[in-house]
């Protein structure tokens, strides 16, 4: 063979090679859709390249078709590269019957797919028929399965009271959360409530979508009959909004897309409501609501005690229902016995979603005298809700074996080392008072502690004095300025002291109206009232910074002057003292005011 | 105000409710003892400030086993008088029943009989008569120049030292025994983690057990019992006011 033969023969195998390298396979993700539902077409292109062609899609009869994305997977396996992109679509019915998808092609395939059957039919709720296809790469999504939702349900309708009935709150995504999601709990009124941890996770396949979910569970222990709403649970999260968001997608930069575009959704779900049945007639009379399926058990910690030694009857009672609820058993009315306070403990077991446990309760008790007491069962009733029938536990009867008592011992002292902690207490509170309350003192002060708004009276006494006592400082602080300030005071006291005096003593009494004037103008000019001359006077108060008036320095001269008169010559001035006062009372209130301007 | 504090010191009960306390009594000597809190409950209503009659129907309600509500009268005598042993001890005894101890562990009694002695009131009182006389002396002594200054001064400054002593003993008590205190009244009270019985459940407390009141959201109370420290929701029907 020579050799241009060889090479063009390499070069056609290499070729057919590559023309063969290129396949195309479809399939869906079922056969059967009713005409309200929607099915999903997966074209898979795959080859030994990295460029690969599209399908091409003929016209599909009674479909409407839309492309819902796509993803590509590249791998190298032994140095060969392997390719494959999956083309999505989602073929909506037009209308019932039977269809067929043709033979769909890819330029360089050497063959189409073969055809594939679909019948719609005319059903509001389909049964999904399962393709024979692959479920995780037949239904990456379907326009009808939301990305994420919630759902609330309840394990029974119909419940007694103080019955369990299990709340499962589920929260689905098939697609990536961004961030954390929050979960509000359904508001309940008439319930108790015990959470059952832990939230359960896992996956699930729906309308052939796969989901992740994560589950949350409650016991409820409804209070009271009727129908008890379930008030709607949220859950508040946030998704990508690009397509191609599909947590089971393997294409890195769809996923790397869905990261840029959060959304915030907020899912609730539909209210419920459980109908709660009142517990039937036939109560016994020591029932106290319990609702289970219970047993009790006792024991003695110490079976041989010695008179006024501490012993322990320790009681449980174990099974399902809302074992916290479980009362303290009554004690047996024994009068060879004393018993002391009890103390109660709660293992609360929720294997299987049922509440249940144990209660146990530990009570101290002491036999009074020697011998064999025997106590009896401890029991009490519950309401089997199976059965729909009050039953009883009982515990067996235990027998105390008291032994006489070593001299000198008491029941402080032995309780003391049996129970630490534990203090001896007497038996009973004491007696009603039976003598009225005497008030006295307490109440004197109860009452002071309620005079309210009168306990401002001493500090505004307080506040008073203190004010009055710092103006009585400022004044002994500036003698001159007090003199200035009380001037008129001063004058005024004489003129009182004047116009006091009878008629035939006016020379005296003109004097003393020639010393209040001239002692007026003293003080206020701050000089000696001794040698003190009107015309000094009228100079003296012309200037200072707040002189009266021309008009009633005028008036000062004239009432100087009279007074002058009426005091060396009293036959010469007319009319009273006592008016003559009065007058010169105005004059110098006219000058101080004017001096105050 | 004069009437005011003889009206309080001549109180003394008319001679009706002497005779309804007569038949409260009587009630509670035949083991009725439901009829005799419901009596008793009457009386105190009408006399909140009489210590013997909150005991007395506390006594009561403890004999009918409603420890809570035993246990919130005890307090409320106690805090009206407490220096009276009887009331002491029935509430000491109330309180043991609940599982808490009346006196704080690691305090020495007579430290704390000491130091609830005297009545938050009764402190009031004397902290306000220490004030007044404080402020009065004070007032005359600013005022006026009183011949015996010196033992004026010495009286001043008893009633400054009593002002700020009792003061801050009236502080005290409030801080040990705030007024913002409940009694858990329900016989299995559920805390809860949140305000509302969607919540999950914290602890239990029992009845009779002392709380702290922190606040308040529609028909929850958020409460700290005091002995264990721990907070959370309770329904405000499930505990008692202090």
């Amino acid at each position: 063979m020579s050799i241009i033969p060889a090479a063009a023969a390499a070069v056609l195998l290499s070729c057919a090679c590559a023309e063969a390298a290129v396949t195309v396979s479809a399939e869906i993700n079922r056969a059967r859709v009713s005409a309200n539902d929607q099915l999903v077409l997966s074209v898979t292109i795959s080859g030994d390249q990295a460029s690969l062609p599209a399908p091409q899609l003929p016209p599909i009869q009674g479909f409407s078709l839309y492309e819902s994305g796509r993803s590509q997977n590249l791998s190298f396996i032994n140095g060969k590269m392997t390719a494959s992109i999956i083309y999505t679509y989602v073929l909506a019915p037009r209308s019932t019957g039977k269809f067929k998808i043709p033979p769909i092609h890819a330029p360089g395939a050497e063959r189409a797919t073969d055809p594939i059957d679909i019948e719609v039919l005319n059903e509001q709720s389909p049964q999904a028929v399962p393709a024979p296809t692959n479920p995780a790469r037949a239904a990456p999504r379907a326009a009808r399965s939301p990305d994420v939702f919630i759902t609330a349900s309840l394990d029974k309708t119909r419940v007694f009271v103080n019955q369990q009935a299990t709340l499962s709150v589920r929260f689905y995504y098939a697609t990536r959360l961004l961030g954390d999601s929050h979960y509000e709990a359904p508001k309940l009124s008439g319930f108790l409530t015990e959470d059952l941890p832990p939230v359960r996770e896992g996956t699930t396949e729906i309308n052939g979508r796969f989901y992740h979910f994560s589950e949350i569970k409650s016991a409820l222990f409804p209070v009271q009959a009727g129908k008890l709403k379930i008030g709607p649970a949220a859950v508040r999260c946030q998704v990508a909004r690009a397509p191609g968001a599909d947590p089971f997608e393997t294409d890195f930069f769809d996923r790397l897309l869905s990261m840029s575009a959060p959304q915030s959704l907020t899912l609730t779900t539909e209210p419920l409501t459980l109908d709660v049945d009142a517990l039937p007639e036939g109560k016994p009379e020591d029932f106290t609501g319990v609702v289970g399926k219970l047993s009790a058990s006792a024991e003695m910690d110490h079976p041989d005690a010695k008179v006024g030694e501490a012993a322990t009857l320790v009681v449980k009672v174990s099974g399902t229902g809302n074992i916290k609820s479980v009362p303290e058993p009554k004690r047996p009315n024994l009068p060879s016995v004393r018993f002391f306070s009890s103390e109660n403990s709660a293992n609360v077991d929720r294997t299987g979603d049922r509440i249940g446990g144990t209660k146990t309760f530990r009570t101290v008790l002491m036999p009074r005298v020697s011998g064999e007491i025997r106590l009896p069962p401890v029991e009490f009733s519950y309401f089997d809700a199976d059965t729909r029938s009050y039953l009883r536990a009982k515990t067996a009867s235990l027998v105390l074996r008291a032994a006489a008592g070593t001299a000198g011992s008491t029941a402080g002292a032995v309780l003391s080392q049996a129970a630490p902690g534990l203090t001896d207490i007497e038996a009973d509170i004491r007696y009603l008072k039976t003598r009225p309350e005497t008030a006295g003192i307490s109440a004197v002060l109860t009452a002071w502690a309620a005079l309210g708004p009168w306990h401002a009276l001493p500090a505004t006494a307080f506040l008073i004095a203190a004010a009055l006592a710092w103006r009585r400082r400022s004044l002994d602080l500036d003698p001159r300025g007090r003199r200035r300030r009380e001037a008129l005071r001063r004058a005024e006291d004489r003129l009182r002291q004047a116009s006091a005096l009878p008629a035939e003593q006016s020379a005296r009494a003109a004097a003393i109206v020639d010393e209040a004037l001239a002692g007026f103008v003293a003080d206020k000019l701050g000089v000696a009232a001794a040698g003190l001359t009107l015309k000094t006077s009228v100079e003296g108060l012309s200037s200072l910074p707040k002189p009266p008036s021309a008009q009633t320095l005028e008036k000062l001269k004239d009432a100087w002057g009279e007074a002058d008169l009426r005091r060396f010559a009293p036959g010469a001035a007319g009319g009273e003292s006592a008016l003559f006062a009065g007058e010169i009372a105005r004059l110098l209130k006219t000058l101080e005011r004017e001096m105050r301007r | 105000m004069l009437p005011a504090l003889l009206t309080a010191m001549l109180a003394l009960p008319s001679p009706a409710a002497a005779a309804d306390a007569e038949g409260a009594r009587a009630l509670y000597d035949a083991g009725r003892y439901g009829e005799a809190a419901a009596a008793y409950a009457l009386l105190a209503d009408a006399s909140p400030r009489d210590a013997a009659l909150q005991y007395n129907l506390s006594n009561a309600l403890f004999k009918t086993g409603r420890l809570g509500r035993a246990v919130t009268g005890y307090e409320r005598a106690f805090a009206l008088d407490p220096r009276d042993r009887d009331i002491r001890f029935n509430l000491e005894f109330a309180l043991k029943k609940a599982g808490e101890e009346f006196v704080p562990p690691g305090t020495p009694p007579i430290l704390f009989w000491a130091f609830t002695a005297l009545s938050e009131r009764e402190l009031a009182g004397l902290h306000w008569l220490a004030a007044w006389i404080s402020m009065l002396l004070a007032a005359v002594w600013l005022m006026g120049r009183p011949p015996r200054r010196e033992l004026l001064e010495t009286f001043l400054a008893s009633a400054l030292a009593s002002w700020i002593f009792f003061g801050a003993w009236w502080g005290g008590l409030r801080a040990v025994l705030p007024p913002d205190r409940g009694v858990i009244v329900s016989p299995r009270a559920e805390v809860r983690h949140g305000p509302g019985p969607g919540f999950g459940v914290a602890f239990t407390a029992p009845e009779g057990r002392r709380v702290r009141i922190l606040g308040s959201s529609g028909a929850w109370l958020e409460v700290g019992v005091l002995k264990e420290g721990e907070k959370g929701w309770i329904e405000a029907s499930a505990v008692e006011r202090l």
